[in-house]
């Protein structure tokens, strides 16, 4: 080997060795010295990845759904930062659709005490269930709930700071309150709702704010919690918005949405229900303005039911067999402005049923069926029909088998 | 939007959180929350304090996290840090165990995982009881 190239090898080998040293040491630091061990830094992630059969199509496809890196450190007992790069589809090509690299969280985290502490920089607000907790082992089916996708749109993901807290009055209770940049109505659309208007901390317009706050409640096996959001979705100066027939203002052209949710949980089985409602009174000015036949209400909610197999067989370790199933309903276009279209594909039922089996705790392996119903698509809505575009079925179903890991 | 207008609606905004959320704090009945000093590495909470509970959530101003403390059936008392280990965030005392709010990871009276993402117990500090008090070893080895 040439001797300059040794040296080169030499050298990112030593530096290898070196940090692998320091972030074992620090992230081990974080485990055991529990008092004046400053600067110490933390390493974890989770990722999930699964095959899709559509059987109408008869397609397949496998996606690396997502990996995320996390990393923390901690200043001192009051200071800590934590950060989460997230790729998803596993790869970003110029010219193609699909993948993406962002920062899911980054965010300065300042303790006032043991129970609560202030966030600041760009984080996720405490709306519904899989928006903070959204981690592969933690939810039922290689998708997440839909609900939660296409009405709360997780993960959602804006500026701002927070302020997190556990009454130490009231066992179990928790809340939370926060100041974020609102949404961009701009991109809504009338498939994706209020999805597509999510900043995630992109030069995000921030003349038009957010306050959010939640409430959690835990009591026995028992969770139940409560979240608002009241923001802002035009960020315009008053001269753009004069020429779109907007209102500007900091909670100007307001997005409403409230949600609920109840989680049982037994070490034999789970019952979870979530229901979350999204009110934009000022629909009709958006829709005149962009154009995105954009709803005044959308709503969705699901229960799901899940049991321990291994548990209902006495099995005792840490390998567990889950059987879930899941009903949900979802309406995009619940109330339309005069000028909204209405479109039945926006009106859809799911209904998900699985077996999830961990192999060892941080590890799940996942095979599940989704039968989809959609009402009839509006024609008048279709830039391309059939034959140029590939028929659509009201009913469909899907077969994923996929993993996930978190650590 | 008038600038006079963007700073009073934020100004509203950040009272109203202010103002509200302290007053959550407040109502309820009174937890199980002692004060406790640091002395070297380790907390002492006096034995009187179980006089009528069989727990206490042990506080220091010179501490990250509160340690829960419990009076066993035996007459041991078993110390736990109220500590994640999953990322490391505070666990909040329920009604029968613990709770992280950061992940949803579940954790029974005796400190066991019952929820994932958290994969590892919650840490168990040894305790020694001298004269009228109980000492919680908070560095461990």
């Amino acid at each position: 080997m040439n001797p300059a190239l040794k040296r080169i090898f030499f050298v990112i080998i030593c530096t290898f060795i070196t940090v692998s040293t320091k972030a074992q040491t620090a992230e081990d630091s974080l485990v055991t010295g529990l008092t004046k061990r400053d600067g110490s830094t933390a390493i974890s992630g989770y990722g999930e990845f699964k095959f899709n059969y559509d059987l109408r199509y008869k397609t397949g496809t496998a996606n690396m759904t997502r990996a995320v890196l996390f990393v923390g450190h901690r200043f001192n007992k009051r200071v800590s930062l934590v950060s989460e790069l997230e790729l998803e589809d596993a790869k970003i090509e110029g010219g193609e659709a699909g993948g993406e690299f962002n920062l899911e969280q980054l965010y300065l985290r300042f303790n006032l005490n043991a129970s609560h502490y202030l966030t600041a920089g760009l984080f996720i607000p405490r709306i519904g269930i899989i928006n903070e907790n959204h981690l592969p082992t933690t939810f039922n089916g290689n998708d997440r709930p839909y609900t939660e996708k296409l009405v709360i749109p997780s993960t959602w993901r804006e500026m701002g700071i927070g302020f997190y807290g556990t009454s130490s009055r009231i066992t179990g209770l928790s809340y939370s309150a926060a100041l974020i940049n609102g949404l961009n109505a701009s991109k809504f659309e009338s498939e994706s709702g209020i999805r597509a208007g999510r900043q995630g901390g992109k030069m995000a317009t921030a003349t038009n704010l957010a306050i959010t706050g939640s409430l959690v409640y835990n009591t026995g096996d028992l969770r139940a919690g409560i979240s608002a959001y009241y923001g802002g979705s035009t960020g315009l100066s008053k001269r753009e918005a004069d020429s779109l027939l907007l209102d500007n203002g900091v909670f100007s052209t307001p997005v409403i949405l409230t949600e609920a949710n109840i989680t049982f949980s037994k070490p034999l089985f789970t019952l979870k229900t979530l229901g979350a409602v999204i009110s934009i009174p000022d629909a009709e000015k958006l829709n005149r303005a962009y154009a995105g036949n954009t709803a005044s209400m959308m709503f969705g909610g699901y229960f799901e039911a899940g049991i321990n197999l291994l548990h209902a067989f006495k099995h005792k370790g840490e390998q567990k067999l889950d059987l879930f199933a899941r009903a949900e309903i979802i309406n995009l276009n619940a109330e339309l402005p005069d000028n909204g279209i209405s479109n039945e594909i926006n009106e859809k039922t799911f209904f998900i049923t699985g077996l999830q089996y961990f192999p060892a705790k941080g590890v799940v392996i996942k095979a599940d069926y989704t039968l989809r119903n959609t009402g009839e698509p509006n024609n008048d809505l279709i830039i391309n029909p059939f034959p140029e575009a590939l028929p659509y079925y009201k009913s469909n179903g899907f077969f994923n088998i996929g993993a996930g890991y978190s650590f | 939007m008038e600038r006079r207008q963007f700073i009073k609606s934020a100004c509203v905004a950040c009272a109203g959180m202010a103002i509200t959320l302290p007053f959550l704090n407040g109502c309820g009945t009174p937890a199980q929350l002692i004060q406790a000093a640091l002395n070297g590495d380790e907390l002492q909470v006096p034995l009187t304090a179980f006089a009528e509970k069989n727990y206490v959530i042990v506080r220091s101003k010179q501490l990250e996290f509160d340690v829960f403390l419990k009076k066993e059936s035996d007459g041991c008392y078993k110390a736990l840090l109220m500590r994640c280990t999953h990322r490391n965030n505070p666990v909040q005392r329920t009604s029968n165990g613990f709770v992280c709010h950061e992940h949803g990871s579940r954790f029974d009276e005796q400190g066991l995982v019952l929820t994932e993402p958290a994969v590892k117990n919650l840490i168990e500090l040894p305790t020694t009881i001298n004269q009228s008090y109980i000492h919680i070893k908070y560095r461990l080895p």
